[in-house]
């Protein structure tokens, strides 16, 4: 036997080759989340903003790569940086406030002083380091960051792909239809909706990648009162896994479908967003136009629910806890009074308050304590929903499949094990 | 720069007039109180006006903005921002009948909760009309739930209520809620402040 010098990760094989099964632990396990911070959460392209939350040079606003918290602004040369809110002295955190607009960042500590994009500028007592303190070397970690259609993010991998070959060319063609449907843009509403779920971070994750096996049930009150089950609201609707392991769910409209049925969601803004649609077509072109985005997951854990113009990012926060932070999407071209009706209902309906969504959270809690307390039983969890139905159809690149499918949930855990495998 | 002025707003100076006026809010915000806890929302919807709105804006911390001095109402989110919540009273009435569904799974089976108000006291009204039928009133609160047999969360914060007088008694036009945390440390805010 030879001994090899590449151990075996201890994450190897917690996802069946068809990801139909999933381990446990995946949603409890320390060393297993140990292991997800280095193998994924440093090496993977994360959501850290959007560019609209930062228009004027100086803006800056907290955020946070994994559980490492970063600070990213706008530069007077109009470019977008972003560093980690630690001093390079003795690591204090720089800057405790959720954002802001300022030149330089002084250390709370001892005073040092650094440029928004991480240059060490002053030094107090500058002469005491004997001429041994080399100012440059001391700059503040700066990940990589590269902006797509208004969303910034950042990568601790510096010589791993483009953001474009991270997203791929068939997730591009819905994250255009999703934040550039009428080539105008999209901005976010100031203020984030911050809250605290004692659940693993995939939890969200998978269900915003297309869980649409749990509406009529988890949210059976909230529709019960609005009428429409989510099986007829949704129809017709295919969830997509894209070459690089992303998702979306969207509805696939046939030809001749009027453009008020085109709308992204709800009944918010419908007159308007019906007369932009020649925009639309001229944006995305006639056959695009027909594809309505409904949710989707940027792996590893930048969701989109565009049906209700939601954008967040689920912050891992521990194996059992996750901080969501939501915002509000809105086209940059909306008036005032739509954008107000789109605020409206999405606030309603999602968010810690919404209607909706108040009932997510309380099953990721249940999911996360069932996998970690009841652990007697051999078998993994079960993810076989519709296995093997998954198709090809030139309208909608990627791995298609019925929606009423785990299609999508397999895709997520098998990418999941990809970057857990990869050396 | 010169201190603010001491004045019977912040000496609590007061006549007995107005100490009358306060207990009698504080009586009414009690029995408002235990309504929510005893989970009696139809005898709760009939304390507010029709026209009533309430809202739980989000905590702002942004950098040079610090609030020493500051009236709470100006370090949180205003129009056009995102809330936790904001909407006419009407949607209050949307919320209860989906509790009442019975199938609202995250209050189901139901949580309890226990709210200490206090603090109470009526504002100088910048906004009130001189004899005018409206108070502009300050009240403090911490709501302990708990659901379950170990789950526990606690909600602290202030309140803005804008409380109106009519021929039974007072009711609430506007209600904005300060929670202390800007993270919030909940699965969901399934609850009245
Ligand atoms: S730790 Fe930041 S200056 Fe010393
Ligand atoms: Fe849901």
């Amino acid at each position: 036997m030879s001994i090899s010098t590449v151990a075996e990760p201890l994450t190897a094989g917690l996802v069946a080759e068809d990801g139909s099964r999933v381990s446990r632990r995946l949603f409890f396990d320390d060393a297993v989340y140990e292991e997800e911070r280095r193998r994924i959460f440093e090496r993977t392209w994360l959501f850290v903003g959007h560019e609209s939350q930062i228009p004027d040079a100086g803006d800056f606003i907290a955020s946070s790569m994994g559980e490492e918290p970063v600070l990213v602004s706008r530069g007077i040369d109009g470019s977008v940086s972003v560093v980690v809110n630690s001093c390079t002295h003795r690591g204090t955190k720089l800057c405790d406030v959720d954002r802001g607009n300022a030149s330089t960042l002084t250390c709370p500590y001892h005073g040092w002083q650094f440029a928004l994009d991480g240059r060490l500028l002053g030094v107090p007592r500058f002469a005491a380091y004997l001429g041994e303190l080399d100012k440059s070397d001391r700059s503040l970690h700066r990940p990589r960051v590269e902006t797509f259609l208004g969303l910034i993010f950042a990568t601790f991998d510096l010589g791993g792909p483009t953001l474009r070959e991270y997203l791929g060319d068939d997730l591009i063609f819905y994250l255009e239809a999703t934040f550039d449907r009428d080539g105008t843009g999209t901005s976010v509403v100031a203020g984030i909706h911050r809250w605290h779920i004692a659940c693993n971070w995939k939890l969200p994750c998978e269900n915003q990648a297309g869980d649409l096996y749990h509406p009529d049930v988890s949210h059976v009150a909230a529709l019960s009162l609005g009428g429409d089950s989510v099986s007829a609201s949704l129809d017709p609707g295919v969830q997509v896994t894209t070459s690089e392991g992303h998702a979306m769910v969207v509805r696939t409209m046939p030809e001749g479908t009027p453009p008020a049925d085109l709308v992204p969601g709800g009944n918010a803004g419908v007159d308007w967003f019906t007369g932009r649609h020649e925009l639309v077509e001229e944006r995305l072109g006639a056959e695009r136009s027909l594809i309505v985005p409904i949710a989707g997951n940027v792996f590893p854990n930048f969701s989109m629910l565009p049906s209700v113009f939601s954008i967040r990012v689920n912050h891992p926060r521990g194996p059992m806890g996750t901080e969501v932070w939501a915002y509000c999407l809105v086209p940059s071209a909306a008036p005032p009074e739509v954008r107000e009706q789109i605020h409206g209902y999405y606030q309603v309906t999602f968010g810690p308050g919404g209607l909706v969504e108040e009932e997510d959270g309380e099953n990721w809690i249940g999911m996360t304590n069932g996998a970690s307390t009841a652990r007697t039983d051999p078998r993994p969890l079960h993810i076989g929903m519709g296995l093997g139905t998954e198709y090809t159809d030139e309208r909608v690149p990627g791995s298609v499949a019925p929606l009423f499918t785990e299609h999508n949930q397999r895709e997520f855990y098998k990418t999941w094990q990809r970057w857990m495998d990869r050396p | 720069m010169d201190g603010p002025a001491v004045t019977a707003a912040t000496t609590g100076a007061a006549t007995t007039d107005v100490v009358a006026l306060d207990l009698e809010i504080a009586r009414f915000l009690y029995r408002e109180a235990a309504l929510l806890d005893d989970r009696r929302w139809d005898d709760w919807l009939a304390l507010w006006a029709e026209d009533g709105h309430y809202s739980v804006p989000i905590r702002r911390d942004v950098e040079g903005d610090d609030s020493w001095g500051r009236p709470v109402e100006e370090c949180f989110g205003g129009p056009g921002e995102l809330h936790y919540v904001d909407e006419p009273f009407l949607v209050a009435s949307v919320r209860v009948a989906k509790l009442k569904t019975g199938k609202a799974w995250a209050e189901q089976p139901p949580s309890h909760t226990t709210r200490l108000i206090t603090n109470v006291h009526v504002l100088d009204d910048p906004d009130g009309e001189p004899d005018g039928d409206e108070v502009l009133v300050h009240s403090n609160f911490l709501v302990h739930r708990t659901r379950g047999a170990t789950h526990q969360e606690q909600f602290v914060g202030t309140r803005r209520d804008r409380l109106r007088r009519s021929d039974d008694g007072w009711r609430i036009a506007g209600r904005r809620v300060f929670l202390n945390t800007s993270v919030l440390g909940v699965a969901n805010l399934q609850l009245f402040f």
